[in-house]
């Protein structure tokens, strides 16, 4: 448990290049 | 055209090759040979890519997830079918038997 990292949440974004 | 996928906990999933993937300040940065898309799939989506590059299912995914991140199962679940749907969609990954 000490060694978990902190959650984002998923995403996929597609970028505009 | 009809993307909506319905995905098993069971099937296996790897990446589909023709995918340029860098590093950029801890997220994973992508651009699709195949459709000319830049993708930013963040950390934890580079974690479930590099997952991918050999074949898991998404309960392996989870499972792995779930050792390395302050997350409970359901969330987690939740979100990595979401994902896992959102790269399908794109044509990113194969999903088979």
């Amino acid at each position: 448990d000490g060694m978990k990292r902190r959650w984002e949440n998923l995403s996929l974004e597609v970028l505009d290049i | 055209m009809d993307n909506s996928i319905l995905l098993a906990n069971n099937q296996m999933i790897t990446q589909v090759e023709g995918n340029l993937v860098s590093d950029m300040d801890g997220e994973k940065v992508m651009f699709s040979i195949t459709n000319g898309k830049y993708y930013n799939l963040g950390e934890i989506g580079g974690v479930i890519w590099e997952l991918l590059e050999n074949p898991h299912t998404t309960d392996d995914i989870v499972m792995d997830l779930l050792t390395k991140y302050e997350v409970d199962k359901k969330t987690c679940e939740d979100q990595v079918f979401a994902f896992i749907s959102l790269l399908h969609q794109e044509g990113l990954i194969n999903i088979g038997e």
